[in-house]
């Protein structure tokens, strides 16, 4: 909402400056967002009084003219065809500036605002220029010189800044307004009386003048229906006779302008300047287009239609309120009204509808429509049923004063169950203990008063206009707004811990993020989303798909999903990297995915997400490069899971369709599947857009947390010393290296401790389909020194265990 | 006493020609020539024979006394060019240390979690608990509980990603907080924060379609407004440093009253105004408020015998504060130049 700081004075004294009212409304909940000043851009423009007006001697089309602008005569060329002495005109004069304005044909656009030079026109230079009301910014629009004599009520004295001719000057408050404070804030009287409970001074309500009646009564001339009370608790009307349409006064032109509306007519004004001054959106009618002068508020019928005053037809149903007439609908309630109903120019009798709807209903209805209508925004936030008729008669009032015509006697009130006042007992011990104060009832009690709230024997009567106000918190945050939140003091509350285990979960989260960042991995954080494509990019069939979890409203198609895999987002990070020249990447994400199991909400499982490519800890001039490859993501995946104790790990073969056939495996605990690595195929990563070797992971924190012991023992060291002993042998590539190692210790049982594969090689010399593999044994007792002998016959036990399993020893 | 001068003078010789060498092959001949089996100091003894028999015994003494005091020099000088020689190894070994240290290159914590872990902590320290709730939540458990009824007007403000009719992906962490209480009722005091991802409808340089949260509660008998400020102060302190400031502005959530926007004293500035702080001073940094007696009894507590406090705050909007970073995307575009910096 804007508020016009001229305008709210009318209603209440303010002696602040322009930043102590912002900072007023804002500590007491009402933010203001900004506070802009009108009239900031005219610069050196006054009124001007034109002495003499000549033809230009070379250009035909040109006049000079002599203007009296106060201190001295000035000469000035225009080309306005209603130049003519004997006028006063806005005069802008050399060092001047004007507003930007809009460009014609482009609403958003506008020129930038300009200082004026002296000019020369065909040899006469021009001291200044005579302007328009629109290029002073006074109207939207307007034709040739602004004829400063025609407007009633200036003025003019030949030097006057034109600000104060107008009363441009003036600040305009942005508010932000929550919802609560929306109901009774969206209007000058309500924040005029914030600010009377701020300042203490009273506020003053506009005086409702003598009026010119008619002598007709007004239930000869309307008759009103309620059908659905519950939507509509009050609705009346009023009639005004014989007003002529058209445009309104300056004065009234610029206070809508100043509050952000479009000045329309001076009937459609004066009902949004009184829905401005009280917060009730009033609608004008034209009577002769209501037939009978019989209104019916009800129910639409399902699709029943109506074109809107913005030409756009609405299908309706048995939700919306209609303003009906007996033959057509005339306005969906609280929304908008109908094209065919409006006021027009030849209109001369007018209906003023002032009601009151059930808020919740005006705004689904507006929601559902699409229409974010003034009125619809105060009716959506609660207005007040009880200032409906005095909103009327303050509008009946003005417009005869602007647009003549007489005020038919009466209203025509269709009110069948007055709204009451809430009542809510006023508990001071509560209120200061919630709020950790001691005040004093009185002091409470003054606070409510000064914001319009009575009180008897300590009870609170809540005036209608305040439909927020539910129960004894409501009035407590009054309370401490307005005696001001920061005058509250700070206390740390004493009082005992949460007792409650810090969760495991939780902890092994953190432990693996310091792990893995200890190892040189950047944590990644990205979104949850995922695009329905990207199942496909990795080469699930869509059979597998049903467990995704929809969103039924994404903003973007790539947020269509809920992701089940951290894969297409790691590899996106990759890929943007690499777009951006940084080729060497160690990723972490700890993050969630989400699988649809049956019914109820889905599973949300963490998961641990990592991917490498290019070269590991890259960028020292004296060291090897290390590529990264497999069995560095291998390294690392097992120096976590080493750390957080878990049983020992066991790689199979797995067959994942995003990874390199040969080269990926599935990680099981016992049997306890506890995630996947593998190689990212390089049609999978061209998808992405990269073409390096990818290396991913992803491991299953829940099954990881079930295998990790609540304490673990640590094992002795070895008092006595060991032997090693190595062993080298040719094998078929085929015997899994993990088989080899298990078969190792089983045959060396009990003294062989450790074996270490420390060297692979395949190619010349060795037969194809072969390798040549060495491992180192580690031979200890724990309780005696070992023999050479005993250590030489299990050795020979290995060797020949080897042997069975088809190795050809070469030593 | 010609023996006498000719052997004091080979001796002075003799140590002033080792005292003077500058090379161990050098000091080695000079042993040789000297002290060696035929050397001039150690074969002077042969001229016995030539010396009158009452010298004889001076003689062996004062050759033996200049044997032992050459040879002491050449142990000397040996230690010397020892010394000498492991000086020149290690000069050999000479490196540029100006060149670039190894690149150990430790990973680096996501801003947003480091962030998190950060008020993690500042409220463990005061006896919180870390609860969790799902991210994808019934409405129930997101509006409903939360005093946000369907048709409230409230709903206009947070505009929901939906799964199905009754399932939204939440909106704020608050759910975690009837989620907790109905799980606690009716122990005291129930003093949890609830991090974690929350979801709305906009895209742009400030708002983000995913968000993280951290969302704190406290409920106890006789907890007040003046608790709840007090524990946000001591946060905005261990957050943004000792001489943070905190200022509070009444505000409106369906879920707390009173209500109240928190605002932090720009650290940037220090609340004089500044371009951060678009030049007041004050930057906003939660909301918070006093529980709404509705959420207490869908919590099951009793309004009565208990109150609450309970506030909620972006950690992308504190990280962004406390880093001044001023994009919202760059928190998850991921590149590594921006990781690599926290
Ligand atoms: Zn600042």
């Amino acid at each position: 909402m804007k508020i016009s700081r001229k305008w709210l004075e009318d209603y209440i004294d303010i002696d602040m400056s322009v930043g102590e009212l912002a900072d007023g409304l804002s500590m007491i909940g009402l933010t203001v967002d900004g506070v802009s000043e009108i009239g900031s851009e005219v610069e050196g423009v006054v009124v001007g009084y034109v002495r003499e007006v000549a033809m230009h001697p070379d250009a035909g089309r040109l006049v000079v003219c002599k203007v009296d602008v106060g201190t001295d005569i000035k000469t000035i060329v225009t080309g306005a065809p209603n130049i003519r002495e004997g006028i006063h005109v806005p005069t802008v004069l050399v060092g001047g500036r004007l507003p930007a304005v809009p460009m014609p044909g482009n609403e958003k656009a506008t020129t930038a605002s300009w200082e004026i030079e002296p000019v020369e026109f065909h040899g006469v230079v021009s001291e200044g220029m005579l302007c328009s009301l629109a290029e002073i910014g006074v109207a939207q629009e307007s034709m040739g010189i602004a004829i400063l004599d025609e407007i009633p009520g200036l003025d003019l004295v030949p030097g006057k800044d034109i600000k104060e001719v107008f009363g441009l000057k003036d600040y305009v408050y942005e508010l932000d307004l929550t919802p609560n404070y929306a109901s009774h804030c969206q209007s000058y009287l309500g924040v005029a009386r914030e600010v009377s409970a701020l300042t203490g001074r009273d506020i003053k309500e506009p005086e409702i003048g003598e009026y010119p009646a008619s002598e007709e009564n007004i239930d000869d001339l309307v008759s009103i229906e309620i059908k659905d009370e519950d939507l509509c608790p009050r609705y009346s009307a009023r009639i005004v006779k014989g007003v002529k349409v058209g445009e309104s006064p300056l004065w009234l032109q610029q206070r809508l302008e100043a509050a952000g509306m479009r000045p329309i007519n001076n009937v459609v004004d004066v009902t949004n300047y009184v829905m401005l001054e009280y917060g009730q959106p009033l609608h004008a009618f034209d009577y002769h287009l209501v037939k009978d002068g019989k209104i019916i508020v009800r129910r639409a019928y399902e699709g029943e239609t109506i074109t809107t005053l913005d030409g756009v037809e609405r299908k309706l149903g048995s939700a919306d309120l209609l303003i009906a007439g007996s033959d057509r609908p005339l306005a969906i309630a609280g929304v908008m009204g109908s094209l065919d109903s409006e006021v027009r120019e030849d209109t001369r009798d007018i209906l003023i509808e002032s009601a009151h709807f059930y808020n919740r209903s005006v705004l689904a209805t507006a929601r559902r429509l699409g229409i974010n209508s003034e009125a619809a925004s105060r009716f959506g936030r609660g207005s007040d049923p009880n200032i409906v008729a005095k909103a009327s008669l303050r509008a009946a009032d003005l417009l005869t004063s602007i647009a003549g015509g007489k005020v038919v006697t009466g209203i025509a009130d269709a009110y069948p169950q007055k709204a009451l006042e809430k009542k809510i007992e006023l508990n001071g011990e509560y209120i200061n203990g919630l709020l950790g104060l001691s005040l004093s009832e009185r002091e409470m009690i003054d606070i409510l008063e000064s914001l319009g709230f009575s009180v008897e024997n300590m009870v609170v009567i809540v005036p209608t206009r305040r439909p927020d106000i539910e129960g004894m918190v409501d009035l407590a945050e009054e309370i401490a707004r307005h005696y001001g939140y920061n005058r509250i003091e700070n206390r740390v509350p004493e009082g005992k811990p949460a007792d409650e285990q810090p969760k495991r979960h939780l902890k092994t989260k953190k432990e693996i993020r310091e792990r893995l960042v200890g190892l040189g991995l950047d944590e990644i954080v990205t979104y949850s989303f995922m695009h329905p494509f990207e199942l496909k990019r990795l080469g699930v069939e869509a059979g597998k798909w049903t467990k995704v979890v929809k969103i039924a409203n994404p903003m973007t198609e790539d947020q269509r999903y809920l992701r089940t895999t951290l894969i297409p987002n790691l590899l996106h990070a990759v890929s943007y990297n690499i777009r951006h020249q940084q080729k060497d990447l160690a990723f972490f994400e700890l993050g969630k995915v989400y699988i649809q199991e049956g019914e109820g909400l889905p599973l949300e499982n963490p998961v641990l997400g990592i991917g490498l490519t290019g070269e590991f800890m890259a960028g020292h001039w004296s060291k090897q490069v290390m590529k990264t490859d497999f069995f560095l993501l291998k390294g690392i995946v097992e120096n976590l899971f080493g750390g957080l104790h878990i049983g020992k790990r066991d790689y199979q073969v797995s067959s994942y369709s995003w990874y390199h056939p040969g080269r990926q495996a599935d990680i099981f605990v016992g049997d306890v599947h506890i995630g996947h690595l593998g190689e990212i195929r390089l049609d999978v990563a061209e998808e992405y857009d990269v073409e390096e070797r990818v290396y991913v992971a992803e491991i299953y924190l829940r099954q990881v947390e079930s295998l990790r012991a609540e304490l673990f023992g640590y094992e002795q060291i070895g008092r006595y010393p060991s032997v090693q002993r190595d062993i080298a042998f040719i094998i078929d590539a085929s015997v899994r290296v993990a088989d080899l190692e298990k078969k190792i210790l089983q045959a060396g049982e009990p003294i062989v401790k450790g074996v270490r594969l420390f060297d692979v090689y395949a190619g010349k010399g060795i037969p194809e389909g072969m390798h040549s593999l060495a491992f180192s044994l580690i031979y200890r007792d724990n309780t005696r020194t070992l023999q050479d002998a005993e250590v030489e016959e299990v050795h020979e036990r290995v060797r020949e265990i080897l042997q069975e399993l088809g190795a050809s020893l070469r030593s | 006493m010609e023996w006498q001068e000719e052997l004091s003078a080979l001796k002075r010789e003799a140590v002033q020609n080792l005292k003077t060498s500058s090379a161990p092959a050098e000091l080695e001949e000079l042993r040789v020539k000297y002290l060696g089996k035929k050397g001039l100091v150690t074969g002077y003894l042969k001229k016995i024979k030539e010396i009158p028999g009452e010298q004889r015994p001076e003689f062996g003494k004062l050759v033996n006394e200049a044997r032992v005091e050459v040879e002491n020099a050449y142990e000397e000088m040996k230690l010397v060019m020892v010394s000498r020689e492991k000086e020149l190894a290690y000069q050999a070994e000479k490196i540029d240390v100006s060149m670039p240290g190894l690149d150990i290159s430790v990973g680096h914590r996501h801003v947003l979690m480091r962030t998190q872990e950060e008020i993690e902590e500042i409220f463990a320290a005061l006896g919180y608990a870390i609860a969790e709730g799902p991210e994808v939540e019934y409405e129930y458990f997101n509006f409903e509980t939360l005093n946000i009824p369907k048709d409230h007007p409230a709903r206009d403000m947070q505009d929901s990603f939906y799964i199905s009719d009754e399932v939204v992906l939440r909106t704020h962490t608050s759910p975690v907080q009837i989620r907790y209480m109905q799980g606690h009722a009716p122990q005291l005091p129930v003093k949890i924060i609830a991090p974690g991802r929350v979801y709305r409808r906009d895209d742009d340089v400030t708002h983000s379609p995913v968000f993280h949260q951290v969302e704190g509660l406290l409920v106890d008998k006789g907890v007040s407004f003046a608790d709840l400020k007090g524990t946000l102060l001591h946060f905005a302190k261990r957050m943004f440093g000792d001489s943070a400031r905190i200022r509070l502005r009444p505000s409106y959530f369906p879920f707390t009253e009173p209500s109240a926007e928190v605002d932090v004293s720009c650290s940037i500035c220090g609340g004089d105004g500044c371009n951060i702080c678009k030049g007041t001073g004050w930057l906003e940094i939660l909301g918070a408020g006093m529980v709404h007696p509705k959420v207490l009894v869908n919590g099951g507590y009793d309004p009565n015998e208990v109150n609450g406090f309970a506030f909620g705050m972006g950690i992308e909007r504190i990280a962004m504060l406390k880093y001044g970073i001023d994009d919202m995307r760059l928190l998850y575009q991921n590149d590594v130049r921006f990781l690599k910096q926290f």
